[in-house]
């Protein structure tokens, strides 16, 4: 039987090429999907993981939203004074806090990166976040002038680094976030303070302000239990001068974004899906038409009924497993650029689209191919089975 | 007995009433050589249909090596097909995606099993001048070629009744010779061969002389 079928998928070529081909559209657009579907969801999971900090305290009326000091490393120069980390700390449900000064570098000679980026002070002693994410450390104490890269700088550590033409080593590198972390240097924030204040390229600190009590946010690490959107909420009702920001909300908010996308794409993949099914429902229906004096030679000559299913099954899978296989791995070669540019866009961690999921989603892709070739031959092959072989014989076309 | 026929009656019904077969009764036993003649379209294909178990009567009973076929369940009249029956079909009618070899193999193998017998595949393509063509496919043959094809795969499984419509059909005066003489030594083996014809040439070489006619089977 496996004899036949193979010398029917390989000597009737052009009705196995359609059929494969569809296959392999179908289950092409399915790994797709799938792959981006996966990539952007477990990314957002993943950075919200590793984005340590429950809420984020901003100065009132800063033009700062949660996607953008999350997701992005536009460089955000925002500042309040540092008085207000201790009215944080004695509200309910905080368990840490942590304060950061934004500044920037600047595009043009200034520093060894080549382009304006956030640049962070935060202060080791209290820092709850970069201490969970590094990756290469040179020290034990972050000296004045050492600083840590984003997880997109690889490379740097032990090197010496510009910044804000002032020469720093590079004492650590943290793993991705996908975040804006990724893109951001970090030093100790008294530094930070210093050298933005002593930049002649920058002009960001506040007129007559005490650059030493600035700081840009305060990181808040809550209690267990304690909900950042209700914390966020309750702030609203306390006498501190200042906005919260729930980090979960903002992933939140993305996640709803990209469900409503993954939903609309989902939609278009069932369509496809419904085509596709429907032209193999008439490939195997022709198939079988075809064939039906073949058929009925078979059942005279003493093949039984459910052989007669078998085989037609049988071609039908043969067939999916083949679309299904090239399908899935023209989707996992092209899955890569397409998820280097989605990872990208949304800034999501590099290691969430691993070898291990292409595997998957290539596994899948083919057992999809084989689910639907088999629904789609079902009936086909049944009716064919019940032909009564005198009349496929006399009926089925003459060959 | 190989094969009884007793009172088969077949009835279609195509907008009118056509009763191709009428009350008919025919004995085949070993050795018999039946040769069955009759115009185009007087019920001669049907006769063998019936006969085959591949087209269910209307009335009367088919009796094949003992057993009376109304008794016998679907996959067990498959089953007499694959080993008791051999047929001869008025059309061509091969499986399209295997070499004309692998037509016979296949035949062979669905009468006889996977294993356990040494293939005559080759004997027979070589009795009917195609061991030259038995890797082509079915439709890199001539007519001649696929009706003596047909042929070798009704005899290759040696069965005890061959069925054959017309089966020197497209083929040359040598060639319907050498077809008409190896059904005959089939019979010298011991099977039975039932053969429809339009042409009367071949009612010298019958043990049994039949006519069909407005569906009445007439000994001759």
């Amino acid at each position: 039987m496996i004899h036949l079928i193979w010398n029917n998928i390989a000597r009737r070529k052009n009705q196995s090429i359609l059929t494969i081909a569809i296959t392999a559209l179908t289950v092409f657009t399915f790994v797709l999907i799938f792959g981006v579907f996966v990539t952007t969801r477990q990314g957002l999971n993943k950075s919200s993981e590793r984005l340590g900090a429950d809420a984020i305290i901003v100065p009132t009326g800063a033009d700062i939203d949660g996607y953008s000091l999350l997701f992005t490393s536009n460089p955000e120069s925002v500042y309040m004074d540092i008085g207000i980390m201790d009215e944080v700390k004695k509200l309910d449900g905080v368990a840490e806090v942590s304060p950061q000064f934004f500044s920037q570098t600047v595009d043009g000679g200034c520093c060894d990166f080549g382009t304006s980026m956030r640049l962070v002070g935060f202060d080791p002693e209290s820092d709850f976040i970069l201490k969970a994410l590094m990756n290469k450390r040179e020290y034990d104490k972050l000296g004045e002038n050492d600083i840590v890269l984003g997880g997109n700088f690889t490379d740097y550590v032990g090197k010496e680094s510009r910044v804000l033409n002032k020469l720093f080593h590079v004492a650590g590198e943290l793993y991705p976030t996908g975040t804006g972390m990724d893109d951001t240097v970090f030093m100790r924030i008294d530094r930070a303070r210093t050298i933005t204040e002593e930049s002649e390229n920058l002009d960001v600190i506040p007129e007559g302000s005490d650059s030493s009590r600035l700081i840009s946010a305060i990181m808040v690490k809550l209690d267990e239990g304690v909900e950042p959107a209700v914390f966020a909420n309750d702030f609203l009702f306390t006498d501190i001068d200042a906005e919260c920001i729930a980090t979960s909300d903002t992933v939140a908010s993305l996640q709803e974004q990209l469900s409503n996308t993954s939903a609309v794409m989902f939609a278009v993949w069932i369509a496809l899906l419904a085509v596709a099914v429907l032209s193999l429902v008439g490939r195997f229906s022709a198939l079988a038409k075809d064939r039906k004096k073949e058929t009925g030679l078979m059942r005279a000559i003493g093949v039984q009924k459910k052989t007669v299913f078998g085989l037609i099954l049988g071609e039908a899978c043969t067939m999916a497993l083949i679309g299904g296989a090239i399908g899935s791995i023209a989707a996992c070669l092209v899955l890569n650029p397409v998820m280097s540019h989605i990872q990208e866009t949304f800034k999501l961690p590099p290691s969430v689209w691993s070898p291990e999921m292409t595997v998957l989603a290539g596994v899948l892709g083919v057992v999809l191919a084989v689910v639907i070739c088999f629904a789609a031959a079902l009936r086909p092959a049944a009716e064919s089975a019940s032909l009564e072989p005198q009349a496929a014989i006399t009926q089925g076309e003459v060959n | 007995m190989i094969c009884e026929l007793k009172k088969i009656e077949k009835k279609y019904n195509k907008g009118e009433e056509v009763i191709p077969l009428r009350d008919i009764n025919l004995e085949a036993q070993s050795g018999d050589f039946i040769v069955i003649e009759g115009p185009s379209g007087t019920g001669k294909s049907t006769l063998l249909y019936v006969i085959g178990s591949l087209l269910k009567s209307d009335a009367g009973d088919l009796i094949i090596n003992g057993r009376n076929t109304a008794e016998l369940s679907e996959a067990e009249l498959t089953d007499m097909r694959a080993r008791e029956i051999g047929f001869v079909f008025q059309d061509s009618n091969m499986i399209q995606a295997l070499t004309l070899k692998e037509n016979l193999e296949f035949a062979e193998r669905t009468g006889k099993g996977r294993k356990g017998y040494e293939s005559k595949a080759e004997e027979y393509l070589r009795k009917l001048g195609l061991d030259d063509r038995a890797d082509y496919l079915p439709y890199q043959l001539s007519g001649g070629q696929k009706r003596r094809a047909m042929v070798a795969r009704a005899l290759i499984n040696s069965p005890k009744l061959i069925l054959a419509d017309e089966p020197t059909n497209d083929l040359d005066e040598k060639w319907a010779q050498k077809v008409i003489d190896l059904l005959k030594d089939e019979c010298r083996k011991g099977a039975a061969v039932i053969m429809v014809t339009h042409n009367d040439k071949w009612l010298d070489d019958a043990t049994k002389k039949y006519s069909l006619s407005d569906g009445i089977l007439k000994s001759i």
